[in-house]
């Protein structure tokens, strides 16, 4: 079978600096990957190559066996959450999840409203529908970024470090919303640095350093059964950072 | 000096509204064409562009901005006939104070279109906006907040620089206080009115500015 989404010897560097060092990854229809790594190994970059957002200087990309690598072909197909959120500050929260259905699917109004009030609910934020972004708290910020990205029927859901600009407790709202679409075996790659709440939804994990993926496997294998030396290094400098 | 008495100009004032109106009319209509102006010239300066593009961009830019105000008119109202140009004088006003005022005002919409998030631009681009879509929906209405208060500015000066329209055959409000002034030799007077009334003009823009912002500030 095709996989969802295949990476090729994926390099990229800025400048001198190389930051991918021929990325190779698979990822299958219904998986939930965790990409982890330190600060600097080259995740956001990679996840960014991936989306579009970053040229990649050789290597290619696949999107169900479809090379994909240089863009356009892939518009709508991937969805992206920031670490920023980048919601659109001009838009009230169920004008984040209209405008764009509107203006890129041409959806009628009325179905797109719908389309808004049902994703609302699924991230609990029926209640803000008539706010604006700036009046929201950081977590509630990132949820409707998800739901804004979900609108366009992603096949794959792409996190970039999605809660680390957030307080915990922040953080734990929007890891129940990604575990609930876990559950409904939505597709995601996530960047994330809080290995702990991985291991409540990731179906694999990938290990990146200096560019390159040093580990792929389930949590099991990645946190419990990994002889790989960079692997425990990071993994115990983690758990430190926890302490 | 005599004390001001405002009594000899009293039989002008059915003039007043006409005056006005014109004042107005280039004001309004001169503004509107340097916003569409700036808005282009601007978004299209806050790109990359072809080499060909971006020089004749920058040089209607520095043109209108490094010749007088005054030179641009006559060019427009005198000058452009001679290439087979003519328009009525309210309409080279208006082509002049738009040109004139687009050229300073698309660096305002072009710094504040630089002043929108990087971010932006990728959430539209991952969400499937085409540039043109991003522009018009998504960035250019946040620039416009961020450019609400120079724009502003911009149009309050638009309407106090009609004045140097009367040197050309219309009679907007200073020209029709030069011809008061002819008839009356009241100048005092003459000219403390039309200040007021000028003041009074970009005064009401002030407040319009502040509510405009003061809506825009709700996001």
């Amino acid at each position: 079978m095709v996989a969802l989404i295949e990476m090729r010897d994926v390099k990229k560097s800025f400048g001198e600096n190389v930051v991918l060092d021929g990325i190779d990854l698979e990822v299958e229809q219904g998986d939930i990957v965790a990409i982890i790594g330190s600060s600097g190994s080259g995740k956001s970059t990679m996840v960014r190559c991936l989306a579009g957002l970053e040229d990649v200087r050789s290597g290619k990309i696949f999107l169900r066996g479809e090379e994909i690598t240089d863009r356009n072909r892939a518009v709508g197909s991937i969805g992206m959450v920031f670490q920023n959120f980048n919601l659109f500050p001009h838009y009230t929260v169920e004008e984040n999840i209209i405008k764009p259905l509107r203006t890129v699917k041409k959806m009628g109004a009325g179905q797109a409203k719908e389309k808004a009030e049902e994703l609302l609910g699924k991230v609990r934020l029926s209640e803000a529908a008539r706010q604006y972004p700036s009046t929201m708290s950081g977590g509630q910020k990132q949820r409707l970024a998800i739901a804004r990205a979900l609108a366009m029927n992603p096949e794959i859901l792409v996190f970039d470090e999605p809660t680390s600009s957030l307080d915990p407790e922040l953080a734990y709202e929007v890891f129940r919303t990604i575990k609930d679409l876990a559950a409904e075996g939505q597709t995601m790659l996530i960047v994330t640095h809080q290995i702990n709440a991985v291991r409540h939804f990731a179906t694999r994990v990938a290990f990146l350093d200096s560019g390159k993926i040093e580990a792929d496997g389930t949590c099991s294998e990645i946190f419990e059964h990994s002889d790989n030396q960079k692997l425990k290094q990071f993994l115990a400098m983690v758990e430190y950072d926890a302490l | 000096m005599n004390g001001l008495d405002f009594s000899p100009l009293a039989p002008y004032a059915g003039l007043l509204p006409e005056a006005l109106k014109i004042t107005l009319e280039i004001g309004l209509a001169g503004f509107i064409l340097a916003l569409a102006i700036a808005v282009a010239v601007g978004t299209l300066r806050s790109r990359k562009l072809p080499k060909a593009v971006r020089f004749l961009l920058s040089f209607y830019v520095e043109i209108f901005r490094g010749t007088p105000l005054l030179v641009q008119l006559f060019f427009v109202y005198y000058g452009l006939p001679s290439a087979g140009i003519r328009m009525e004088p309210v309409a080279a006003a208006i082509l002049t104070m738009g040109l004139n005022s687009g050229a300073y005002l698309s660096e305002n919409i072009r710094a504040s279109i630089l002043a929108v998030d990087k971010g932006q631009y990728e959430a539209a681009y991952m969400l499937g906006y085409t540039p043109l879509q991003t522009s018009i929906h998504i960035v250019l209405p946040q620039a416009m907040r961020i450019a609400v208060p120079s724009l502003m500015n911009g149009f309050s000066s638009i309407i106090k620089e009609t004045s140097i329209v009367s040197v050309l055959p219309v009679v907007e409000l200073t020209k029709l206080g030069n011809q008061v002034y002819a008839k009356t030799y009241h100048p005092f007077e003459i000219y403390i009115l039309l200040g007021v009334i000028y003041f009074v003009l970009a005064y009401f823009l002030t407040f319009l500015a502040k509510w405009l912002e003061r809506r825009a500030s709700k996001w």
